[in-house]
């Protein structure tokens, strides 16, 4: 029962996400004020359709703004601006860990229905995981905090440049494919992300959620906050260790292992498949 | 009359699970709460300029 009225709720959070259809048409974005506000979830503003803010890219622009080190050092209220995108972050993980990533993120939905191609699935190894906790703190936080030509210079949002695969494919390849008046010069940079973005796609048909599970950054901030989040995962002592709840895990995970696990993106299904109906929710 | 401590125990388990569902929701309410510093006395438009102007690094080109 729970596995329609997730999927309604996360296309209604796509739906909601991207009402500037006009945007796929004329190569424009949105530029209202809802732009000012987040997603709880992973979806590139520069997407043409898109009407509210990615979080993880607000916060990087704020981290790589030029006057932030200078606010921060001296204590200016420009500094202020940064408490959005992290009050929000933490907020959402700390109400329900990763939840956003399984029921509202529009990028976990569009990776879900590429996963319904049938494709032969494949086994990446657990030791890749990780790999989203360094995208969190070195490409969203360090590097464009610091990273900067001279002291003074603004940074750049270096998830945003070099890695994201939403970016690309939702944003850049549409924005390019529509420019007519030929604003966008294409190099390096577009080829190598071009190609992260179809290795990502190709893998998410193979793989369940693999950006979730490698890259995401928001994710891996979401789930260490899921460790003292108000809404949690339970097993109670009915289990008996079937493995039922591991093989439909979208993350791959043993839940009855370990229910508070970052990777868990309170998706639920596992809830229903128990068969002994071990495995519950609530603060 | 002194407090009872054999018949409610300061450290129960369940007393403990309480105190753990405070902690956490007062965790989540400060969250709220910076946020809502962030909007009101930041400068909101940091974030809204960013979103609406092309982001040339998200689309590969910056």
């Amino acid at each position: 029962m729970i596995s329609p009225v997730r999927k309604a709720v996360q296309f209604a959070a796509l739906l909601g996400t991207n009402l500037h259809f006009s945007g796929w048409v004329t190569g424009g974005i949105f530029t209202g004020l809802s732009k000012m506000f987040f997603i709880p979830g992973l979806w590139c503003y520069s997407t043409p359709s898109s009407v509210l803010a990615c979080p993880a890219g607000s916060l990087q622009a704020i981290l790589a703004s030029p006057m932030i080190l200078g606010a921060l050092s001296s204590g200016k209220p420009e500094a202020l601006a940064l408490l959005a995108p992290i009050g929000f972050i933490a907020a959402v993980g700390l109400s329900s860990g990763r939840l956003a990533c399984g029921w509202v993120c529009p990028f976990g939905l569009v990776q879900e229905l590429l996963n319904m191609l049938p494709l032969p699935r494949i086994r990446v190894p657990e030791g890749f995981r990780p790999l989203k906790y360094a995208m969190l703190f070195l490409f969203v936080i360090l590097l464009p905090l610091f990273l900067r030509g001279t002291p003074g210079a603004p940074g750049d949002p270096w998830f945003c440049k070099a890695i994201c695969p939403a970016g690309t494919a939702l944003a850049g390849w549409p924005l390019v494919s529509m420019d007519r008046a030929g604003l966008f010069r294409t190099g390096f940079l577009f080829i190598w992300k071009s190609s992260l973005a179809v290795v990502v796609i190709v893998l998410a048909a193979s793989v369940q959620r693999p950006f979730c599970r490698y890259l995401c950054p928001l994710g891996a901030g979401w789930g260490l906050l899921g460790k003292v989040s108000v809404l949690r995962m339970r097993v109670s002592d009915a289990c008996v260790r079937c493995g039922r709840c591991e093989s439909v895990c979208p993350m791959g995970i043993a839940i009855w292992k370990v229910p508070s696990s970052p990777e868990c993106i309170r998706c639920m299904k596992c809830v229903g498949e128990c068969p002994v109906k071990a495995i519950s929710h609530g603060p | 009359m002194g407090r009872q401590w054999t018949a409610n125990p300061p450290f129960t388990s369940s007393n403990l699970v309480a105190a753990s569902i405070f902690l956490r929701t007062a965790l989540l309410i400060l969250a709220l709460g910076l946020t809502a510093v962030g909007y009101l006395l930041g400068d909101p438009m940091v974030i809204l300029y960013k979103a609406i102007n092309v982001c040339l690094e998200c689309i590969g080109i910056g």
